[in-house]
């Protein structure tokens, strides 16, 4: 096969000692690469129970057969462990040339197991691998880690994924950043990786990376990229992301105040057209990328003036309304501290947000530092302390870098009610009450509260009238299409201008991997799938697949989706009719048949 | 520049021109562009049917967020390559060629290009940089022209540059003349 290198890096520590293992080919097949390969490779490799945090843990990331092709919008690598944050598998896409360039370099996937003795960072040179001390690294901002590696090793070119302060002192939303503005952001492998003493990894390649049919590639690649620059991506290069924020508001979905509220009164200050008319600064594309959504903006005044970032909605509902902050120059200030620190943006607003609703109810006193007793919701100034006390878990940071779930476990007195997290991964920014099919979608997502598994939020938003059948139905199919994108890897922003059949003859031209449509549907299938199972191993039972307990519960006050809530009967039969849609049982799992039509008999054992 | 420099700039007498004025070169228009790297790709699938941006003869830089760009051999008129090379490996035709029975690949052009665009492929025994694609034309563009995304890249002639930075200039004489 073209594209596919067919070899992974396994890196045993403490010893540092460095093997290449092959990949066969009937894993790439089954699971193609990217999220599939890294699901498949951290299922078999890790024992049930382990403390994600323990060196048993492994700690996976794999590109997908696209990778260092030229396909528009490959340049990306999955990760994927146990995650410290939910204790079930987790797992993220990052953007950036790190991908295409560990292919150049010869691989397909890196395995690290065990812990080492001291703080160490890994160089991937081509041929030589090598383990670097990392100690002059120690509490280093993760963006200058890449400045630094740069300079030690001499060359611009090299690519580094690192983790901050945070991950080193894991807290249990620790990200891994990369190329300043981009993140494996969720799940807290940031803190896995910490846990292993692996500051970052560094990665040059120069080597080629063949395709099928380079003529038939080219003319495909000459239409997609015409295609990226379409109307099917003029959100993204336009606004980009941070559009949603007055087009939620207007819907009433947008997190407010810890999820309490569904508009925001300033969501005007901190929209994506006060961004673009007011502070940006230009636009950005990852490598690989013929659309470019990465908008860059800079802050022109006040205290945080020169902080540049780049800001999607999910970092800005996160920091901004969620914690009721209408100071935009704070929340871009909030988010670039939060990549350099390394954490993720989205656990880190809603888990601040949570504190801010506690302290306001009065439970937080005995966890608050000495200046922030008047802790409340609006207080931005507060958002970037806590930011950086979360990072170094110094004061109340050390509390709330435990997460909501924990965080509200300790203090107790009913705040569980309000974390706003499922099986333990904080949700993003879509007011669920108002969104009835991103409910089930995002519950039942297999590393917690994501909107990325299925575009469930896509089926509300288009207000369509849907049986509960057609709903389980459909976000099944999603999830499953969105399981093969995560794999290729492409970027979901592209989605509705390539059809099934120009990937599958993509893969064709590219990677000569002849699929048929069936075989190629099943590979989604099979990827939830495993990771379905790799939780149930874990403990995880139908209780999970819940949102919290302000969606089932809590009327929203005002806005358009005033009153509105799902009462549990209602998402119970929700529920029952996307596990029917799989073909699991009540309990949601799945059966032999389905895991025997998947090739996964036996998974159990 | 002197006042009577550049009123003689103005009036187009103007330095001896190396060479005939047909020679096109491969710019790229930094409001456009976003530094993708797909040029890169591009330019080593056609000269070597894989991807190998290593071997590119087109260079994208995403340092400067405000100014993405790609950057290919500038087709110097008086190009620092060809004076420091050793062997006289380096010429100009219609682009800049390399000799590779001359070459000894000691790496000195590469570092007196002001561009960083050269590179030294070690398998084929020879510097390499943009040829301007003579042979693999799409839509009679160099194929990285051809394909951006965005359309920042482009083929022109050292004439038409001429004739913006004319205009650039024109606009400010008034202030360098009333100066003097």
């Amino acid at each position: 096969m073209h594209g596919y290198t067919g070899r992974l890096i396994r890196i045993a520590l403490p010893r540092g000692k460095i093997s290449i293992e092959d990949i066969d080919e009937k894993t790439l097949r089954c699971y193609l690469g990217g999220l599939g390969l890294a699901t498949k490779l951290i299922f078999d490799e890790i024992t049930p129970g382990i403390d994600p945090l323990d060196p048993r843990n492994s700690l996976i990331f794999a590109v997908g057969p696209f990778a260092g092709t030229a396909v528009p919008t490959t340049g990306k690598f999955a990760v994927a462990a146990k995650s410290p944050l939910t204790g079930f598998i987790g797992y993220g896409v990052a953007s950036g040339l790190f991908g295409p360039t560990l292919r150049s370099a010869g691989y397909d996937a890196i395995i690290i197991q065990g812990r080492a003795r001291g703080l160490l960072y890994l160089f991937i040179d081509d041929d030589e691998i090598r383990l670097h001390p990392a100690i002059k690294l120690a509490d280093m901002d993760a963006i200058k880690v890449e400045e630094f590696i740069r300079d030690e090793l001499n060359d611009q070119s090299v690519q580094v994924a690192a983790i901050g302060p945070a991950g080193e002192k894991m807290v249990k939303f620790a990200c891994i950043t990369l190329e300043g503005t981009r993140q494996v952001g969720r799940c807290g492998l940031g803190a896995v990786m910490g846990s292993k003493n692996i500051k970052a990894i560094a990665v040059r390649g120069t080597g080629p990376v063949s395709l099928a049919d380079p003529q038939r590639a080219l003319v495909k690649y000459r239409e997609l990229y015409k295609r990226c620059q379409s109307d099917a991506t003029i959100k993204y290069r336009n606004l980009g992301t941070p559009q949603n924020v007055l087009v939620f508001n207007e819907r009433g979905v947008l997190p407010t105040r810890n999820f309490q509220y569904g508009t925001f009164e300033k969501a005007e200050l901190v929209s994506g057209e006060t961004l673009k008319a007011d502070l940006r600064k230009g636009t950005s594309a990852c490598g690989g990328c013929a659309i470019g959504c990465d908008h860059i903006v800079q802050v022109k005044n006040g205290p945080y003036a020169g902080t540049k970032t780049g800001l999607d909605y999910e970092s800005l509902f996160a920091l901004g309304p969620c914690c009721g902050v209408d100071d935009i120059s704070a929340v871009i200030k909030a988010a670039d501290l939060c990549d350099r620190l390394g954490i993720d943006t989205i656990s880190a607003g809603v888990v601040i947000a949570f504190a801010m609703e506690a302290a306001e109810k009065g439970l937080l006193d005995e966890f608050l530092d000495d200046d922030l007793r008047d802790l409340r919701f609006g207080d931005w100034s507060a958002v970037v302390k806590l930011v950086e006390r979360i990072a170094f878990r110094e004061g109340t940071g050390d509390l709330l870098a435990e997460g909501s779930r924990r965080a509200a476990a300790r203090i107790g007195k009913g705040s569980e009610r309000f974390a706003m997290h499922v099986k333990g991964l904080e949700l993003p920014g879509y007011i669920l009450r108002g969104l009835k099919s991103a409910a089930v979608g995002f519950s039942v997502s297999t590393r917690g509260g994501c909107h990325l598994r299925n575009a469930a939020y896509g089926l509300d938003m288009k207000e369509l009238e849907l049986s509960d059948q057609e709903r389980g139905q459909k976000i099944v199919e999603i999830e499953n299409q969105y399981s093969v994108i995560d794999s290729l890897i492409l970027c979901k922003f592209i989605r509705s201008a390539v059809s099934d059949e120009d990937l599958i003859e993509l893969l064709k031209v590219v990677n000569g991997l002849e699929l048929s449509q069936e075989e190629f549907s099943r590979i989604g299938e099979r990827i939830t799938t495993l990771q379905k199972v790799f939780n149930i191993r874990e403990g995880a039972t139908r209780k999970d697949d819940y949102p919290p307990p302000r969606v089932l519960e809590e009327p929203l006050p005002n806005g358009p989706n005033k009153g509105q809530y799902i009462p549990l009967e209602v998402y119970d039969q929700m529920l029952d009719a996307y596990y029917k849609a799989r073909g699991w049982n009540k309990e949601g799992i799945p059966s032999e048949e389905n895991l025997r039509s998947l090739g996964l008999e036996g998974v159990f054992k | 520049m002197s006042a009577q420099q550049v009123r003689n700039h103005k009036n187009g007498v103007n330095q001896e021109k190396k060479n005939p004025s047909g020679k096109t070169l491969i710019i790229c228009d930094f409001t456009k562009c976003n530094a993708c790297y797909l040029c890169e790709y591009i330019c080593s699938l056609i000269k070597y049917n894989q991807i190998r941006p290593f071997l590119a003869r087109i260079k994208a830089d995403k340092h400067a967020v405000e100014f993405p760009i790609a950057i290919a051999c500038r087709q110097c008129e008086d190009a620092p390559c060809i004076k420091v090379c050793p062997t006289e490996a380096l010429s100009m035709g219609d682009a800049l060629t390399c000799d590779p029975e001359k070459c000894t690949f000691c790496g000195w052009c590469i570092d007196a290009c002001p561009f960083g665009v050269l590179n030294v492929d070690y398998d084929t025994k020879k510097v390499v940089a943009c040829d301007l694609c003579p042979e693999n034309r799409i839509d009679d563009l160099p194929p990285c022209v051809a394909l951006c995304p965005r359309e920042a890249l482009s083929e022109v002639t050292w004439d038409s540059l001429r004739e913006k930075s004319k205009e650039h200039l024109q606009d400010n004489l008034l202030m360098v003349e009333y100066k003097s």
